[in-house]
């Protein structure tokens, strides 16, 4: 038991590690005044409305706010649906709300993670809807 | 002044977790710390070096009202391509709105008053060619002038009311003022808004709440009218039935730091209240909507509910549509997580304030704080409150709002807002500056994209970034043709361990233009 115990908590104190270092490697900035209009397809429009919905308060086009940037996080598909659907992050840490099916389907949520990535990944003049 | 208690406490909880998940002996432990001792470092030393995860504290420097040099680069604002901004007056002092008459002339307000309890004298001013101004009207020590609008051969102009009362004043082109209404409860927080004029000739405007939530308290204080005006509260606009909820706080307005006071809500400070209390409501009121005919008569409700309803413009369908901002992290009932919203107006509505926020109840852990859970302040509620057009960011300070109507600018049917930008740390914590821009918003789906933000690795003030770019927008007007956005740049204000620091002679007014088609 002690070395599961000493494995998982290892393993998170260096996976926090690890995404608070990237975090700060870049600026979360991709709005359409410094990167470009953004393409979007049908899903990913679907996920922006999800988005505007329920994040763009706290992480305004995925910038730091209330919240913090998540533009420049790497963060996982698996860890961002973790993220939305339960409250304790980082052992509790953090004050974000979670988000239950009633809020956001399954179906939204695979529509907001894909329209995060995307915004994630936005580059200048890049058609972004094949990404 | 940087805080790094969140810092400190997120590297406290995973040592903890480390000991107490592992499992291992102390002698152990000290080794794994020894070990790690050095990543330890690293770590704190990214994170303080990195503004993603740092909460922003204040900025720093003495309170002070003093004019400083305000660069004005317009190469430093980034908006989408095919647009170009130019400044086209500087050296106001707290611009608030702007207005066009029906020769094409371009009109401005100066406040007259800013946060921080800073009076200078009301102006309306006429823009000149060369970026000169000549004075068309001046008002008394009871600003701020927050709206500013045109109609029929005069002005119409929002007065604050922070010495006396709210007004809608009425400006002749020669400079003749005539209240239109008058005794507004606009001594609070919050100010006499607006105003509006709709196509069948009423005029509207906004009237803001004396406080962040309800209950008056020593953030009030801060503010200063707590001080110049004791017995201010929010007034209801209609009947309320109160669940009896009280809050102790400090009482500043004694000389013993130590005495504690009990204050109910809708009810002036040190006045507690009791379950099933009727408050009776009242015309004019706190957090509504008001109009009446231009050429005078009674006032009418028109939608209630709000907190700060500032901006209002009618859109696409002749719809009134207006911008609210949301509540803060402070005072004696403080919610957090409270976002800025546009609402579209239905009239005879309650939109939620005090008890819900984007239609959603405020007694979840959604917008709890450390401090104490908000809970009910209403026994009953007069509607469910509706949904907004779009919720805009946590203290963005969503303000001035128009739509565009030509399709040679673009975007037409969505609304243009002005986001003043935030006043953390005295609002509530964040990790980034938020607002200090220019959006569009689609009304339809509630998308918001940004329009005109300032270059840089991170959002925020150009004072922040150390160029010339955008300071703190607060209104946005479309020429009468549709053709070219007006930006109306408040100033400087900073805000200090002190409080706020508005600048004189930092306004500016911006003109954004389509230079080709796309």
């Amino acid at each position: 038991m002690k070395n599961t115990y000493s494995l998982t908590g290892f393993s998170l104190f260096f996976g926090v590690a690890v995404i608070l270092l990237a975090a700060g490697c870049g600026s979360a900035r991709r709005s359409e005044p410094l990167r470009g209009p953004l393409t979007l397809n049908e899903q990913l429009q679907r996920g922006q409305i999800v988005f505007m919905n329920n994040c763009h308060k706290c992480h305004p086009g995925g910038e730091a706010g209330v919240g913090p940037s998540i533009n420049n996080v790497p963060l996982t598909k698996g860890i961002l649906k973790f993220r939305v659907r339960s409250k304790a992050f980082l052992l509790g840490l953090g004050r974000m709300p979670s988000f239950k099916k009633h809020e956001i389907s399954r179906q939204e949520l695979n529509d907001l993670v894909r329209y995060i990535k995307v915004l994630k990944k936005h580059k200048e003049d890049l058609p972004t809807a094949t990404l | 002044m940087k805080d790094f208690s969140r810092t400190k406490t997120i590297f406290s909880l995973i040592g903890i977790f480390i000991y107490k998940g592992s499992g291992y002996t102390n002698q152990t432990m000290k080794k794994i710390y020894l070990l790690f001792k050095p990543h330890l470092l690293v770590l704190l030393c990214c994170l303080g070096l990195n503004s993603c995860w740092k909460l922003r504290g204040h900025y720093g420097g003495p309170k002070s009202f003093e004019p400083v040099e305000r660069l004005v680069r317009p190469t430093d604002v980034a908006l989408p391509t095919g647009y170009k901004i130019e400044a086209i007056a500087q050296g106001l002092t707290y611009p608030t709105a702007l207005t066009f008459d029906d020769n094409g002339d371009i009109y401005v307000t100066e406040a007259g008053y800013s946060y921080g309890e800073v009076w200078t004298q009301p102006r309306l001013l006429r823009l000149e060619t060369g970026g000169k101004t000549t004075i068309v009207a001046t008002g008394e020590e009871n600003g701020p002038w927050s709206g500013l609008t045109f109609f029929r051969d005069a002005f119409y102009v929002s007065e604050g009311g922070t010495k006396q009362s709210g007004r809608i004043l009425k400006i002749t082109r020669d400079g003749e003022v005539t209240p239109l209404v008058q005794n507004l409860p606009s001594s609070g927080d919050h100010f006499t808004t607006g105003p509006v004029i709709s196509p069948d000739g009423y005029l509207y405007f906004g009237q803001g709440t004396a406080t962040n939530s309800g209950v008056v308290g020593p953030d009030n204080y801060q503010f200063g009218w707590l001080k110049r005006n004791p017995d201010f509260h929010d007034i209801p606009c209609q009947d309320i039935t109160l669940t009896g909820q009280n809050f102790e706080s400090d009482n500043p307005l004694t000389p013993d730091t130590k005495d504690k006071t009990v204050t109910g809500p809708f009810s002036k400070f040190g006045t507690p209240a009791t379950a099933g209390q009727v408050i009776k409501g009242q015309l004019p009121c706190s957090g509504a909507i008001m109009r009446l005919p231009v050429a005078g008569g009674n006032l009418e409700l028109v939608a209630w509910g709000f907190r700060n309803p500032f901006g209002m413009a009618f859109g696409p369908g002749n719809t009134l549509f207006v911008t609210d901002n949301g509540y803060d992290t402070r005072g004696s009932r403080p919610i957090y997580g409270s976002g800025d919203y546009l609402w579209a107006i239905k009239p005879g509505t309650w939109y939620g304030w005090p008890d819900y926020s984007d239609g959603n109840p405020l007694n979840t852990s959604d917008y709890e704080t450390g401090k104490q859970d908000p809970k009910f302040i209403l026994a009953k509620h007069p509607n469910k409150p509706p949904k907004p057009a779009a919720t805009l960011g946590v203290h963005s300070s969503a303000n001035g709002l128009d739509f565009s109507t030509n399709t040679s600018f673009g975007h037409v049917g969505e609304a243009f807002i002005a986001e003043f930008g935030d006043q953390a740390p005295n609002v509530g914590r964040i990790y980034g500056p938020v607002g200090y821009k220019v959006v569009r918003v689609n009304p339809t789906n509630g998308v918001i994209q940004d329009f005109a933000v300032n270059k840089g690795r991170v959002n925020g003030p150009a004072s922040m970034q150390k160029h010339g770019g955008l300071e703190r927008p607060i209104a946005v007007q479309f020429d009468p043709n549709g053709e070219a956005l007006y930006v109306v740049d408040f100033g400087i204000m900073p805000i200090t361990e002190e409080g706020e620091s508005p600048r004189k002679g930092t306004g500016v007014v911006w003109k954004i233009t389509r230079e080709v088609n796309r």
